[in-house]
């Protein structure tokens, strides 16, 4: 209900109800964002982008629908544009170390329970290591699924993409993070 | 692990990594839309002209376009294509000319044949071909890849089911679709599909010719499942071959899906 007041003073020219969205959404925004480009700045930036298409958008919103899931498309779409600019994945060739290993068998398996350690601060950041491993979009469906708690329904209309697509690169996420876990450990003789 | 435990977990990091009491855009957004000079209201009010105006514009677009693609041979063509990417063939049977026909034992005597071009990295043969070539973003489950060949126009990128026993073909060319009368279908068998917002038709089954047979036959349970559609002026067909374990899970909308990660 807050979100749809926001908007409707928005669309009568009252710049509060923006600011009323940005204390709401700013924080979900900018981390979401981050965990798809790994840049502090960049992240802000399309946080601040998106809210800023919010304002000249609004006309274009559906009052009677949810406005998070609508803002959040517009932060996933740009991260994923600017990510992809930056192919900065984590090389083929570059050796996952322990930690980050089981932090990323953690993350293709959920149902595995993690070691207490991995729940501790220091150990916490190297999931965001271990899922530089995957493409733009891949890391975007994690974020939507586990960070955003997206339904895959909403996934599909926030991606435009069919169902089979989302759950084809959940899958393929998991399974090169398992590829390379493979790799990483023949590699190590383990 | 719950989803809720995934979301607690991620949370954290992120919150290591950006903390919420560093997060404070309100300043910046402000400033961005007061640099714009263009006042939300007026953006608002001004939208049903721009719109009016966009609606024009379209439709004059689109009688250009119809009238261009209508008049050429090209356009014709084109549009043709883009109506039906397989060619619908009339019947279920193709006769076989008397040179084609091969007996039980002659099919058997029958060397494999000759090793095609060797292949090269998809770069190379992107080189080559002298077009920008869309790859999966990774090679799907089940397969190896074997490496890309190019042609003049074309460039086709091969994998390999792990263990032998199937393939997964791709085949990007700037002149059009492999058009033979092997590669048609019945109109039946042809689904029309989306791949993202591009329309699509995807196959299941070929002509298959048996040992002593005068004709070839279409078999829809032949494990051949064929996908085309055209994107920026390229046209793309992917194939995929052959019913081996591995590959079993890459079914019509496993291979929409594959089509839609190309990059």
């Amino acid at each position: 209900m807050e979100d749809q007041i926001a908007i409707s003073r928005i669309k009568q020219g009252d710049l509060t109800g923006l600011e009323i969205l940005v204390d709401r959404y700013q924080v979900q925004a900018v981390q979401a964002a981050y965990a798809i480009v790994y840049d502090r700045a960049l992240a802000e930036d399309i946080a601040q982008s998106a809210f800023v298409k919010v304002a000249e958008r609004v006309y274009q919103f559906d009052e009677a629908r949810a406005f998070a899931p609508w803002f959040f498309r517009i932060v996933i779409h740009d991260a994923i544009k600017i990510a992809k600019k930056q192919k900065r994945m984590v090389s083929l060739d570059e050796q996952l170390d322990e930690p980050t290993t089981q932090l990323a068998n953690w993350l293709i398996d959920p149902d595995l329970r993690p070691e207490p350690w991995m729940e501790q601060k220091e150990t916490r950041a190297m999931i965001l290591t271990a899922m530089q491993i995957l493409t733009p979009d891949q890391r975007a469906v994690i974020v939507m699924r586990y960070f955003l708690e997206m339904s895959e329904a909403d996934m599909v209309a926030r991606m435009d993409r069919p169902l089979s697509t989302i759950k084809w690169w959940l899958r393929d996420a998991r399974s090169r993070l398992r590829s390379l876990i493979n790799r990483a450990q023949v590699e190590d003789g383990s | 692990m719950d989803n809720k435990k995934i979301k607690s977990i991620l949370q954290d990091a992120l919150e290591d990594q950006m903390p919420a009491s560093q997060v404070n855009l309100l300043a910046t957004i402000q400033s961005r839309l007061v640099a714009r000079n263009k006042p939300v209201l007026q953006q608002g009010e001004n939208m049903n002209k721009i719109r009016n105006r966009k609606v024009a514009l379209s439709a004059i677009a689109i009688v250009a376009l119809l009238a261009v693609t209508l008049i050429t041979p090209q356009g014709r063509a084109f549009a043709q294509s883009v109506l039906h990417f397989f060619k619908r063939s009339e019947s279920y049977v193709i006769p076989l000319p008397p040179d084609q026909i091969v007996s039980s034992e002659e099919a058997q005597a029958i060397p494999t044949a000759a090793a095609p071009a060797p292949f090269v990295s998809v770069a190379e043969a992107e080189k080559s071909a002298g077009f920008d070539v869309k790859e999966l973003p990774a090679v799907p489950n089940g397969f190896n890849l074997l490496g890309a060949m190019a042609g003049e126009g074309s460039v086709s990128i091969e994998y390999e089911a792990r263990g032998g026993g199937g393939a997964l073909i791709i085949n990007e060319s700037t002149n059009g679709f492999m058009e033979s009368e092997w590669d048609q279908a019945p109109a039946e068998f042809i689904s029309q599909v989306m791949i993202g917002n591009l329309q699509a038709e995807i196959v299941q089954g070929t002509y298959v010719v048996y040992a002593g047979e005068r004709s070839a036959q279409w078999n829809p349970d032949a494990p051949t499942l064929r996908l085309r559609w055209i994107e920026n002026g390229v046209w793309f067909e992917m194939a995929k071959m052959g019913g081996v374990e591995s590959i079993s899970y890459l079914d019509q909308a496993g291979l929409i899906a594959l089509a839609e990660s190309m990059r």
